[in-house]
């Protein structure tokens, strides 16, 4: 058996998870555990919570694998969902509120997007998303990555920019419909 | 409330989704309507796909040695709790798959191929669930057979699909309390090869086989070892990689569990001739608690 690599072959593993095989949930844990536990402790602060919820992250991929849709989305995508989805319910029910200090502070973020982890890895389409995030007015932008990378909910994006909440939503609304503009005008 | 009502456009929605800006209630809400509305699942697809670009950001970092082992620990208790009532064991790939099939199809002679030889555990009042669960194991298979088909999916899994359809349905068992116990059982070269989860109350122990099932004409048959018993004391044939019963382990008091190790033997077709392991013992695994969640 060829070993099978990239994302339509991780859709291969999440098709074979969905039918209970428990080798590829191996392999497809083995592939993917380091970036999801790294989207989850990016959201929590914390490893020893992290490795709790990256747990619970794959006991939902390994009884959700049957609902994955390749025409949809990417497997990682997917699985991204669930482990954010997971990290951000442990951040909330845990009633730790994200403090000014642990609020990245801006100039992370910034520098985040300017040199991605690896410069060869930069895909042409981090390079759109990243054209049309600046394009975006800069507190809009910030809002948008601590929702997305940080799992900030409404009300801490609120507090931490001194705005009512339901205004909150509605720039972040605003953000994501420009976003969406830019990028589908770039593709 | 206003604030829910207006504006609420589908494409909205999919974003706040994806964003994670959502409550667990709505977001649950969005993930059951995704089921039957498409063009919801589509938008959330769409808005995963333009925002996905900025995980790689995100730094891997290294997880601890033995999640893996977690993950699965927390599998087969939620599996002996009966939230995944389906035994997939029998569905293995590649080489074992030959091996799973004829588990299925070759296990007791027109038994359920679930049942074991011991004192098993039947739950007739379950059959309209279990129907429930076929049907929808059924469409899952059939939507990833049109997957795996197009993306050129190993040939011998395929003739698994039959036998997934077939499979046997644990009834769902509900527990509560601390009544669930796990063992990893693992062959002398360290390699996992079931995961036992011993529900006490209900006397009920799913076999989750990772491993290939036994060699032609044999039958791997589990004991409880230690504890209360000075002689190994034998819990049935593992013949679907299913249900085995745990009735001989309910008299136990936790202390005694504790100290029980669950053991697999090779044996004869149709267990031990003489009540005692005769093959050798392949996979062996101490019982732990398993707090459950």
């Amino acid at each position: 058996m060829t070993k099978p690599s990239g994302s339509e072959n991780l859709a291969v593993l999440l098709a074979q998870t969905a039918l209970g095989d428990r080798r590829a949930f191996a392999e497809l844990y083995t592939r993917t555990n380091a970036k999801l536990f790294g989207v989850i402790i990016r959201i929590l602060g914390r490893q020893d919570v992290a490795e709790d919820v990256l747990q619970d992250c794959f006991v939902v991929i390994w009884q959700r694998a049957g609902d994955y849709n390749s025409a949809i989305a990417s497997p990682i995508s997917w699985m991204a969902t669930i482990a954010r989805n997971k990290a951000i319910d442990k951040k909330r029910s845990s009633g730790e509120r994200l403090s000014q200090n642990a609020v990245p502070v801006d100039e992370e973020i910034a520098s985040m997007l300017a040199t991605p982890l690896d410069e060869a890895e930069r895909s042409e389409r981090l390079t759109s998303l990243t054209y049309c995030l600046e394009r975006l007015p800069p507190d809009r932008r910030q809002m948008v990555l601590l929702a997305y990378l940080y799992g900030c909910s409404r009300d801490e994006i609120a507090a931490r920019f001194s705005r009512p909440i339901p205004t909150v939503k509605t720039i972040l609304r605003r953000a994501l419909e420009n976003l969406k503009g830019c990028l589908d005008g770039r593709a | 409330m206003a604030e829910h009502d207006m504006n609420n456009r589908p494409d909205d929605l999919a974003a706040d989704y994806v964003l994670g800006v959502l409550a667990p209630d709505e977001r649950a809400a969005i993930e059951a309507r995704m089921k039957t509305d498409s063009a919801l699942a589509a938008a959330v697809g769409a808005w995963q796909t333009r925002l996905e670009p900025l995980l790689d950001t995100v730094a891997p970092v290294l997880v601890p040695q033995g999640n893996l082992d977690r993950v699965w620990q927390k599998i087969a208790a939620q599996q002996g709790r009966g939230k995944i009532a389906v035994s997939t064991s029998a569905i293995e790939s590649e080489s074992a798959g030959a091996a799973g099939v004829s588990d299925v199809a070759g296990g007791t002679p027109g038994a359920n191929p679930a049942a074991v030889s011991g004192p098993a555990v039947s739950d007739p009042g379950d059959s309209d669930r279990q129907t429930a669960q076929i049907i929808t194991l059924q469409r899952r298979v059939t939507r990833w057979k049109r997957a795996a088909l197009a993306a050129g999916a190993i040939a011998a899994s395929l003739v698994l699909y039959v036998a997934a359809a077939r499979l046997p349905i644990n009834p769902a068992v509900d527990v509560q309390g601390e009544s669930s116990f796990v063992a990893i059982l693992q062959s002398a070269d360290k390699t996992a090869h079931f995961v036992a989860s011993v529900d006490i109350k209900t006397g009920r122990i799913d076999m989750l086989r990772m491993g290939p099932g036994p060699a032609g004409g044999k039958a791997y048959e589990l004991w409880a070892v230690g504890g209360a018993s000075a002689k190994p004391l034998s819990l049935g044939l593992i013949t679907g990689g299913a249900a085995v019963s745990a009735q001989i382990l309910k008299r136990r008091n936790e202390a005694a569990l504790r100290k029980t190790v669950l053991a697999v033997s090779l044996e004869p077709a149709g267990g031990s001739p003489t009540g005692q392991p005769t093959g050798p013992v392949l996979f062996t695994g101490k019982l732990v608690p398993f707090a459950g969640q």
